[in-house]
């Protein structure tokens, strides 16, 4: 009796679970629909769009970029998602990874290591870069109060300026030839250059019959991101100072009484935000490019906030949604080259993915405290 | 030579977008709701007048498109974060994502470019040759402050931001105020798109002044007047920018780094000046009628 009593409670409690986790899921599917829509309106056939996505995303070398590509963009998610779970709004990993990938750039040309120390002063450069470019916003918060949303806006300007200058000035590699467009810093020294793991990963995936082409990055910083997922993973939810970091993030006045230094800890949190996003543009500077310039891939840090919302900030579940926003992207230049959609609308998509995830995941809460509040009183 | 009149117009016409931008942040955040998505209200703004003065060759029709398009997704922001209690700085990051794409989008199907639309003739007139908006944000701030402090609606506006519950039990509608807040933020930010650059749009041509109108907001304390005045400090900042070369001091830093002015300054006023400034107290708190 009291054993059946139980296990409806267990079941309910499963559903109530199932309900609150889905909102990523609901908001995706909606956002799809609303671009269904948008690409209907201006006059291409939603069948053909969608053919267009997957016969350019589900071929062989489709299915490689999209795996190599989500590497920038699970690290950027990782990044935004440890701040968020520490309650902070880390709007600055595009700054962060921007300052960070001319830093790695800059230790990896102008630098004389042997191989394996060097490539780890090019990764802990980028860190640093990153640490660096998070470090006024922070100290803004704690100790002025100033919201960090202004803070890294401001330090994001700053940071396109600054590494212009940078580029221009001191670590220009191509002085002489004055074209804005192929403005970089120096190579990269071999030393410091990622070693490619083509050989290793396609004797895996060769046995299901899968190989990476050449031409997709197979390298170092799929490493780096596992890594990062991984002991991001363990220290949030398995260390004290994981525990400590969310306790900040849920609920700051309560972790006062529970004896937290909130300062520190958000102090904590945001460092490693930006340790990671310093990470984000090594891929590209230390293998598929092997310099810097001002011209990187832009847009990643944003990318990754959306990533890490989807995800609900758990480090595994950024990797999936990280795969997803690679698969997107991907998805907006097939677009782009078969059909009259423009690749834009996917950047537009994900704005209207965040929102729709947020306000899904509002509604199935609600709708799930108050199931709870009627059980609760039938119970009584 | 250095033409200091020149310079106030300039310096002027370039405050203005930046001013617009804080009234509206004073509007929305006086209602209690943050609003981040300035920015991306602006760059919508941006975009729709150009696209309405070059459809209709009339630019008070881009005006009002400007101000739409502003509004559009000041509703947005309204919906999620009002009716469906979404935090209201991912709501606005939200949005800003949403109007660089938008904006790209609808310049591609407007214009056949994606980063650019062809040069728009049709500008507001220009008196002492510089944008007429640009003369109205100071009189519109005090126009602010008496809407403030002297009508039931600035009194009732003021109550939500400040204690909603308090306010929802003498019987303010306070999701209405709120709403209007947010609303009327969005005009401003219209206004704001019609005073920068309308002659064309261009890819992210706001380029973090929504933001930079934030912290004027901010270093203004939330009033209107001083809220505009920051933005003329701010303003100023970037203009002097433009006259580098003709000062003596600045003419020796590189023209890339000293772009980087303003922004630095919105850093060293806010760490300097914040722990002075009082938002209003229910500023970005969800608000539940009948839960406190």
């Amino acid at each position: 009796m009291i054993d059946e009593k139980k296990q409806k409670v267990n079941s309910r409690e499963r559903w109530y679970r199932l309900l609150e986790g889905i909102s990523p899921v609901l908001g995706f599917l909606f956002a799809m629909v609303v671009m269904m829509i948008v690409v209907w309106f201006i006059g291409e056939s939603p069948s053909n769009a969608l053919g267009a996505i997957i016969s350019f995303s589900f071929s062989q070398a489709g299915i490689a970029y999209i795996i190599s590509q989500s590497v920038p963009i699970i690290i950027s998610g990782a990044a935004n998602a440890v701040a968020f779970q520490g309650g902070l709004f880390n709007i600055g990993v595009e700054g962060q990874y921007l300052f960070g990938a001319l830093c790695a750039g800059v230790a990896g040309a102008y630098l004389n290591l042997p191989t394996p120390i060097h490539i780890l002063v090019v990764v802990l450069a980028g860190m640093a870069g990153g640490m660096l470019w998070a470090l006024i916003p922070i100290l803004l918060k704690v100790y002025k109060g100033v919201h960090e949303v202004i803070g890294t806006i401001m330090m994001n300007q700053i940071a396109s300026a600054v590494v212009l200058y940078l580029v221009n000035g001191p670590f220009n590699g191509v002085r002489g030839q004055a074209l804005s467009y192929n403005l970089r810093t120096p190579y990269l020294k071999p030393t410091a250059v990622f070693p490619s793991l083509h050989k290793i990963v396609n004797s895996i995936t060769g046995i299901f019959g899968f190989k990476f082409p050449n031409y997709v990055a197979v390298d170092f910083s799929w490493v780096i991101a596992i890594v990062v997922v991984i002991g991001l993973w363990f220290l949030i939810f398995k260390s004290s100072l994981g525990l400590r970091i969310r306790w900040v993030g849920q609920n700051p006045s309560a972790s006062v009484y529970a004896g937290v230094d909130i300062k520190k800890t958000l102090f904590t949190t945001m460092m490693i935000s930006g340790a990671i996003a310093g990470l984000v543009g090594l891929q590209e500077v230390a293998y598929i490019s092997k310099f810097f310039t001002p011209n990187i891939t832009k847009g990643l840090g944003f990318t990754g906030l959306a990533v890490a919302l989807l995800a609900r900030n758990n480090p595994i579940g950024v990797v999936f949604a990280g795969l997803l926003f690679s698969f997107l992207t991907r998805a907006g230049y097939g677009l782009q080259m078969y059909t009259k959609v423009p690749n834009s609308l996917i950047n537009a998509i994900s704005g209207i993915m965040i929102l729709s995830v947020v306000v899904f995941d509002q509604i199935l809460r609600r709708y799930v405290r108050t199931l709870r509040r009627k059980e609760v009183g039938q119970n009584v | 030579m250095f033409n200091i009149w020149y310079f106030l117009l300039r310096g002027l016409q370039i405050s203005a977008p930046i001013a617009y931008g804080a009234l509206g942040g004073v509007y929305s955040e006086t209602g209690g709701v943050v609003n981040i998505a300035i920015e991306g209200m602006m760059l919508s703004g941006t975009f729709f007048y150009v696209w309405g003065a070059k459809t209709t060759g009339n630019w008070f029709i881009g005006l009002l498109a400007a101000i739409l398009g502003s509004v559009l997704l000041a509703l947005i922001h309204g919906v999620v974060t009002i009716t469906f209690k979404v935090d209201h700085v991912v709501s606005g990051t939200a949005i800003n994502i949403l109007a660089a794409g938008l904006t790209r989008f609808l310049c591609m199907q407007a214009f056949g470019m994606e980063t650019q639309s062809p040069v728009n003739p049709y500008v507001p007139p220009t008196v002492f040759g510089i944008n007429v908006l640009a003369f109205f944000f100071i009189p519109l701030a005090l126009f602010t402050i008496w809407l403030f402090k002297r009508t039931r609606f600035g009194l009732r506006l003021r109550s939500c931001g400040q204690n909603p519950w308090a306010a929802d039990s003498l019987g303010v509608n306070v999701y209405m105020y709120k709403y209007i807040g947010v609303i009327l933020s969005g005009v401003f930010a219209g206004l704001a798109a019609a005073t920068l650059y309308p002659n064309q749009w261009i890819d992210a041509m706001t380029a973090g002044r929504g933001y930079i109108a934030l912290a004027a907001m901010i270093f203004g304390n939330y009033n209107a007047l001083n809220a505009a005045l920051a933005s003329m400090l701010f303003g100023y900042a970037e203009t002097l920018t433009y006259f580098q070369e003709q000062i003596p001091l600045l003419s020796n830093i590189s023209p890339i780094l000293i772009k980087t002015f303003p922004y630095v300054l919105a850093l060293i006023v806010l760490a300097g000046f914040i722990g002075k400034t009082k938002a209003p107290k229910a500023d970005g708190v969800v608000f539940e009628k009948g839960e406190d």
